[in-house]
């Protein structure tokens, strides 16, 4: 029973990651053909060889190279005829005559090679990084001042990026409470949605270091809202579970309330975190940020973390508080 | 009622203005307000003609008010000198690269052999730091041009100027007096550092969003709108990706506190060649109380059209005649499509006259049809007033009936365009797309006055070749807001795209459908292809063509010019992110 709670567990991204290729489905058709020419393009010479059997001059002007002579220069070859074409589609590649890079006739091939290559990366090809702290905050309620900190930074293309994933908190007595770091590698398998998949080293106060093998889907979601979904294997074999979902909506232009709500489970008891099997802990919060600069945005809110479950009843009957609520005031930076 | 305003008066305004406007060494001086008289040499200050053209390439400072930057410019102005050709000429334009990286001019609408076109990696290396090349090539054709840098966004930071081709044999529309008007937008933020933060965030310059409190004061969609546009994960405030909140909106290299004065004498007509030279801004073009008598659009006569109002794609010109007969002075507004700024000039008889400048009207908002629901919202009269915002629950009613109804009105539906690779860089495939040459531009549905529309345009003289294309190809323009990807068929140039193949002289019709919610310059270098608007034999000729969202347009094209030449959408940041493409023209062989 417990062993199928924890694939359940396991299984979360999962389900995520099976709707995600319902909205595929529609695009499963391949462009062979296309891959074919690339091909050919690629490693056939047979293109050039045409263009020396072909060969026939024809004066496209005088160009002027640098040291100021002057160069014969002609395109490639030209044939008499034009065939007639069909209707539909595009004649294949063979059906021309010439080289398949027109310039390669007139300037260096080397150099238009590498004008190509810096063509291609600069259309499209571009890798860039970013790097936001989400919450830099102050914890302040009842009797606890806690400090918290979460940050993002990614880097890559539009499809494959790396992330390191930052969450801190602890509180301004004792030394820190928990750090985790996680190091994903993304990918994107839908328009709103990215694969991760990597490594979470945890650091606790009241337990050893811990590593776990984590996936998930980061995503936004229809109505717009923000969502991770992840699962979690320890190197001890636990598997535990991972949801949080945000959105945030515009009073002006630069005032902005961002509720949120996360859960935590676990698919098994884990008796040196204090942790039952199941649903282990709910945080959900109020914000009301003022974007001065997307760079930099204050915000005030308010959050409840409360533990839910058996994991509560464990802990009540420790006498440890189960719930707490919280002002939290903070920064979203940039960097 | 008219003041005759001597020749000297008119010298003395401009030599006040020189010493003002010599604080900006920038100021081109083929700008004067004076402008140039259609039988003059035209050859003052800093203009370039003849058959040798020296062109150099470097940084300069460049200024706005106080704050200073750095600009990237062609012989030490922003914008660059007026290139001044003549039909029939042979020009040979030698250009200096005294950057630190490679650089390159593309002669932007010419009829010239591929490999003069400028653009490196397709019609030619590019030229390297401290080298010169020549190009040089015959000029065929006549009419109002620009040129740019194709390299590395050097057009985003000023590389770029006009160029005027005077007919060979006399100019079939008679005006007394022309005035350039270069269109720009400029940034003191790298436009590399603006892609960086597109891709970081897409919406980073949209202050115009739709919020709480605009639902509250009835502004913008209702509420049921928003939770469904929401739903499908849409911004129907998203209409330019890079706005006001960072563009100053120049008009000749001035901001519109410098207020480039451009003079007339009541009574001329005045024609204006007007070239929308902006990395990723389409401009609304208006002088209010002037109507405009539209005569060439990029570079080809027209047959007259009186409108009040221009959306002007970037890269696309428009030469139009105005004629003030009193004495008083005309803003010319080129507001940016959505209305985040404006770049401002006057028209005047005199300098110093200034005229009211109007208010930045409302941010337009997206609606079905620029979805691609397009023959699904009937009347046009509607589509208005969706865009206006009351037409809101029949709008929300309407898409919840086709969705629910059958699949084909599936915002991501495969089966709606077969040749898209449907990856994550697209985000929609317009279900039902319509031809839009007949509509007014975003946010100009429901204006009270006249809007030039692509359907309005007729070739002056007989199309030169009119045979029936014999294929049809179809393009589909894709992108992902989100991820800020922009391509073709859903891929990405730097992906090794198949490219498009034509043989030479074909006679093909280009079906352009467009799946994103943005309007997208479309151009294609080294020829001219003819919209296909109904006009059969005088359709309007154009280098550039505007495809607004979730519609397609349609062009004839004869592929005439052998070589490689590169197709792409001129909003600078969408080619970046890969909205590109090569067009190889090639003879077929013989198969007898």
């Amino acid at each position: 029973m417990k062993l199928i709670f924890a694939l359940l567990v396991l299984m979360c991204p999962i389900a995520v990651f099976a709707q995600e290729m319902e909205d595929k489905k529609h695009s499963m058709h391949q462009h062979d053909s296309v891959q074919d020419l690339k091909q050919d393009m690629i490693h056939g010479d047979d293109t050039v060889k045409n263009r020396e059997e072909h060969h026939q001059h024809h004066d496209m002007g005088m160009m002027k190279a640098e040291d100021g002579t002057e160069t014969q220069t002609q395109s490639h070859p030209i044939e008499g005829h034009t065939g007639q074409v069909e209707p539909q589609g595009q004649p294949s590649i063979e059906s021309y005559v010439g080289l398949e890079h027109a310039a390669d006739a007139i300037f260096p091939k080397r150099e238009m090679a590498q004008a190509r290559v810096k063509l291609l990366r600069e259309q499209g090809g571009s890798q860039t990084r970013h790097s936001v702290i989400e919450r830099l905050e102050i914890n302040s309620g009842n009797d606890i001042e806690q400090y918290a900190w979460e940050s993002n930074t990614w880097f890559g293309g539009d499809l494959n990026k790396f992330w390191i994933k930052v969450d801190a908190e602890g509180d301004f007595e004792e030394s820190i409470d928990h750090v985790e770091t996680q190091m994903l590698w993304s990918r994107a398998i839908g328009p709103w949605t990215d694969l991760q998949v990597g490594l979470k080293f945890d650091h606790n106060r009241i337990s050893s270091d811990k590593t776990h093998f984590g996936f998930g889907i980061h995503g936004l979601g229809r109505y717009l809202i923000e969502y991770d979904v992840f699962s979690y294997v320890s190197t001890d074999g636990n598997i535990f579970a991972h949801i949080e979902a945000e959105t945030e909506f515009h009073i002006t232009q630069r005032l902005m309330f961002e509720p949120g709500i996360e859960l935590e489970v676990s698919g098994q008891a884990v008796p040196d975190e204090n942790l039952r099997d199941g649903v282990t802990k709910t945080i959900s919060s109020v914000r009301l940020r003022y974007e001065y600069t997307p760079e930099f945005s204050p915000y005030i809110g308010v959050e409840n973390q409360s533990h839910v479950g058996s994991t509560k009843n464990l802990l009540q009957s420790a006498g440890e508080k189960t719930s707490k609520t919280f002002f939290v005031f903070g920064i979203k930076l940039w960097l | 009622m008219h003041t005759i305003v001597s020749r000297r008066d008119i010298l003395q305004h401009s030599l006040g203005l020189g010493s003002v406007l010599a604080l900006n060494a920038m100021l081109p001086s083929w700008a004067s307000p004076n402008g140039t008289h259609q039988k003059s040499n035209s050859k003052h200050g800093n203009t370039l003609s003849g058959d040798h053209i020296n062109l150099s390439v470097k940084n300069s400072p460049f200024r706005i008010g106080r704050r200073k930057g750095h600009a990237v410019t062609v012989n030490g102005s922003l914008p660059a000198p007026l290139i001044r050709l003549r039909e029939g000429q042979n020009v040979r334009l030698s250009v200096t690269n005294h950057l630190n990286e490679d650089t390159s001019i593309h002669w932007h609408g010419l009829l010239l052999p591929f490999h003069m076109d400028g653009v490196p990696g397709i019609s030619f290396p590019g030229i390297k730091p401290h080298e010169t090349f020549t190009y040089e090539f015959p000029v065929i054709q006549s009419g109002t041009y620009w040129y740019h840098s194709h390299s590395n966004l050097q057009e985003a930071q000023g590389h770029f100027g006009p160029i005027v081709i005077d007919p060979a044999d006399g100019d079939p529309f008679r005006y007394d007096r022309e005035h350039i008007i270069v269109l720009s937008d400029w940034s003191f933020m790298h436009p590399h550092e603006i892609l960086r933060v597109l891709k970081r965030s897409p919406h980073y310059f949209n202050r115009q969003k739709q919020t709480i409190a605009e639902l509250m004061s009835g502004k913008g969609q209702n509420i049921g709108q928003r939770i469904h546009w929401a739903g499908m994960r849409m911004n129907p405030s998203d209409i330019a990706d890079v706005t006001g909140e960072t563009y100053t909106y120049l008009v000749n290299g001035h901001d519109p506190v410098e207020n480039w004065t451009a003079l007339f004498t009541p009574g001329e007509r005045v024609r204006l060649r007007i070239i929308n030279a902006s990395a990723m801004t389409i401009f609304n073009v208006r002088l209010p109380g002037l109507p405009m008598t539209v005569i060439n659009a990029d570079g080809e006569n027209v047959q007259p059209v009186e409108t009040d109002e221009i959306q002007m794609g970037v890269a696309e010109t428009y030469d139009v005649i105005v004629s003030p007969d009193e004495e008083k002075a005309y803003t010319l507004v080129a507001e940016s499509i959505d209305r985040s700024g404006i770049g401002r000039a006057t028209l005047s008889p005199r300098l110093g006259m200034e005229a009211e400048i109007p208010k930045l009207r409302e941010r337009p908002t997206l609606t079905m049809r620029d979805m691609g629901m397009g023959s699904h919202s009937t009347s046009k009269n509607e589509i208005g007033q969706h865009s206006m915002n009351h037409g809101g629950s029949r709008n929300h009613n309407h898409m919840n009936h086709n969705t629910s109804d059958h699949g084909s009105m599936n915002m991501r539906d495969s089966g709606n365009a077969p040749e898209v690779s449907l990856n994550p860089g697209v985000d929609m495939i317009a279900p039902d797309p319509t031809d839009r040459t007949g509509d007014r531009g975003l946010g100009l549905e429901n204006v009270h006055h006249r809007v030039l529309t692509y359907s309005q345009l007729k070739s002056l003289t007989p199309n030169p070749d009119q045979r029936v294309p014999s294929r049809e190809i179809v393009l589909h323009l894709t992108g992902n807001m989100e991820r800020y990807m922009w391509s073709f068929d859903g891929r990405k140039f730097s992906e090794v795209v198949e490219p498009i193949r034509f043989s030479h002289n074909e006679r093909v019709r280009v079906k352009l459908v467009n799946n994103t919610m943005m309007t997208h310059p479309i151009h294609l270098h080294g020829h001219f292809f003819e919209i296909v608007n109904g006009h059969t034999g005088h359709q309007p000729r154009k280098h550039t063509v505007n495809v607004l969202p979730g519609g397609f347009i349609k062009f004839d094209l004869t592929a005439d010019a052998l070589g490689d030449w590169a197709f792409h959408c001129h909003l600078l940041m969408h080619m970046h992110a890969g909205m590109f493409n090569v067009v190889k023209i090639r003879k077929l062989k013989d198969h007898t």
